[in-house]
């Protein structure tokens, strides 16, 4: 590297320093830290129940569920049909 | 059975400052709101800065850097090659840059934000806006490189980054590094110091 290319270099250093970086605007950090708290509290189930508690959720409804249909009695279509299908059958 | 959900937004819990980053990225997508402002503030003023000086304005900027930071908690640790979380950041910023960049329409000029726009007020003396004026020469020869010249640039000589580091976070060589700053400073000396002569 010549004399003249040294001297370059630097004065190119020398200008690229001047370019100053303005200061990160006040309250930034806030904002952002803001809106990611905001964002992740958004992406939260709407049920938020631990899967125990789910699958006795849905035991206590099949229960129910049997319960209710084995107490009522037939009615609609339903009453009139066949008691079983093999009667049907024959 | 309660059926309500706390929709509160999570309080500060006291998280110790010397937590490594992935440490906190754990917690943060645990809820821990601490740990999300502590990552937060303590990489918000690099993004910023990389994205100001890719972009020229302070508005994008802060856009860019707003998108990088919210979108830190998608960080996965790579299976094969672990550039880090930081590495990670930076590289982000370019990738939000190029991708803006490929929206822009090629013939809009977008332009820089001037120097003197910075401080409002005080009336600038001779000394100062002479200054402003070489910072604003600087600042748009910066921004006339293409972007991958612009980001080695940033990154080795505004951000110290070492020819290696810079390799990681560009995805190339560092041979291909050296290369980009070569060319950029070509350019850079016949815009800048050609002008002075």
């Amino acid at each position: 590297m010549t004399t003249n290319d040294s001297r370059n270099e630097a004065r190119l250093n020398a200008l690229m320093n001047n370019w100053q970086t303005p200061r990160l605007p006040p309250g930034f950090s806030g904002r952002v830290s803001a809106r990611i708290l905001e964002q992740q509290h958004k992406r939260e189930p709407i049920f938020p129940w631990s899967p125990a508690k789910l699958v006795a959720a849905t035991a206590i409804a099949a229960v129910v569920g049997i319960l209710l249909g084995v107490t009522m009695p037939p009615t609609g279509a339903a009453a009139d049909a066949p008691d079983s299908i093999i009667e049907e059958l024959w | 059975m309660q059926m309500t959900v706390d929709r509160s937004l999570p309080q500060d819990t006291p998280v110790p400052a010397d937590l490594d980053d992935e440490t906190l990225i754990a917690r943060s997508r645990a809820g821990d709101a601490g740990a999300v402002r502590l990552l937060v503030e303590r990489h918000s003023a690099t993004i910023y800065r990389i994205a100001y000086r890719m972009a020229g304005r302070r508005a994008q900027a802060e856009d860019i850097a707003q998108d990088v930071l919210v979108k830190m908690l998608d960080y996965r640790e790579g299976w094969l090659s672990k550039p880090g979380f930081q590495v990670w950041l930076r590289r982000a910023v370019y990738n939000r840059m190029v991708d803006i960049h490929r929206k822009q329409r090629p013939w809009a000029f977008i332009g820089i934000d001037t120097v003197a726009e910075k401080e409002d007020g005080a009336p600038a003396q001779d000394a100062v806006l002479a200054a402003r004026e070489d910072e604003n020469q600087v600042a748009a020869a910066v921004l006339n490189l293409p972007l991958r010249q612009r980001m080695a640039v940033t990154l080795c000589f505004y951000e110290q980054m070492s020819l290696a580091e810079a390799a990681v976070v560009l995805k190339v060589s560092v041979g291909a590094v050296e290369s980009l700053l070569h060319r950029a400073k070509a350019a850079l000396k016949r815009t800048l110091l050609d002008n002075e002569e």
